[in-house]
């Protein structure tokens, strides 16, 4: 097994700005995190997941409405155009390309999931596993998370 | 110039066709495929001059695709557009016949820097 490196929040946000930058207009601007839970409710969040010699996630989390702006901007459509099919589309991807980066970092063999996107979530909780990076933005006055979680994998057979 | 675009993310593939135009390559004619399946039946049926296509993708993944349309006998220029790059799958892609792998986020320039040397 190869010791994995997880990504400082440091690289977490250059991932993250670098694929803003990338595929959507204006830039994604790094903010203190939020001390009031302002994604407490109607969060859209999207995630991968990797799996083999490091096991995790990883999340991005935004509001309705910036999930909405996001996906507008991504397809280049008027916001009364988009519709939930889009969104997921949209949040999918960018956790598809940032969670594709995390994966080469953690290194060792591993492979990454197909995205999952939920919309109107209130409450993330991930059994089994741990927030361990977290970088919050804002963009177009929306908010804007990435985090990395590290699950806990099962070592019931080394015991056996 | 007919491109055939494989990804299963829609906004991808019209960000790929966008930065394809944005990098000065217009294709005549755009095809499309929302998995690797789809992709080697396009490449069966169409014959694009060009792939680009995402790996990570259900049913059918883009090496699995790429594999399956070279033992179909095709040697069309197939180029991996993808969020994971690593030297690891650069060499299995160039192994499986691959021409190319562009990592994800790309840029205009990423993109004819590394094409326009496939399609002179």
């Amino acid at each position: 097994m190869t010791e994995s490196t997880l990504p400082s929040a440091a690289e977490l946000s250059e991932i993250a700005t670098e694929v803003w930058s990338s595929f959507l207009d204006d830039a994604l601007v790094e903010v203190e995190h939020p001390a009031d839970g302002s994604l407490a409710s109607d969060r859209t969040i999207g995630w991968v997941s990797i799996s083999g010699d490091w096991a995790g996630h990883l999340y991005v989390t935004t509001s309705g409405a910036g999930a909405r702006e996001i996906a507008s901007n991504m397809f280049q459509l008027d916001a009364g155009e988009i519709g939930d099919s889009e969104i997921a589309d949209a949040i999918g991807e960018i956790a598809n390309m940032v969670g594709g980066s995390v994966k080469g970092m953690v290194g060792g063999e591993v492979v990454l999931s197909l995205p999952q996107v939920v919309l109107n979530a209130g409450t993330l909780i991930s059994p089994e596993a741990h927030q361990r990076v977290r970088v919050s933005g804002s963009w177009h006055g929306e908010p804007v998370e990435f985090a990395v979680w590290e699950r806990e994998v099962d070592r019931v057979g080394e015991h056996a | 110039m007919r491109v055939l675009v494989a990804d299963d993310s829609t906004v991808m593939r019209r960000i790929v066709v966008r930065t394809l135009r944005q990098a000065g390559i217009e294709p005549d004619e755009v095809l499309e495929a929302a998995d690797g399946q789809q992709a080697y039946e396009t490449v069966l049926n169409d014959a694009p001059d060009l792939v680009l296509s995402d790996w990570n993708m259900p049913n059918m993944t883009g090496i699995e695709s790429l594999r399956a349309i070279r033992a179909a006998g095709s040697d069309v220029t197939f180029g991996f557009v993808t969020s994971e790059g690593s030297e690891e799958m650069r060499a299995t892609a160039a192994e499986a016949g691959a021409a190319f792998l562009i990592a994800k986020p790309f840029t205009p320039e990423s993109f004819r820097e590394t094409i326009e040397p496939f399609i002179a």
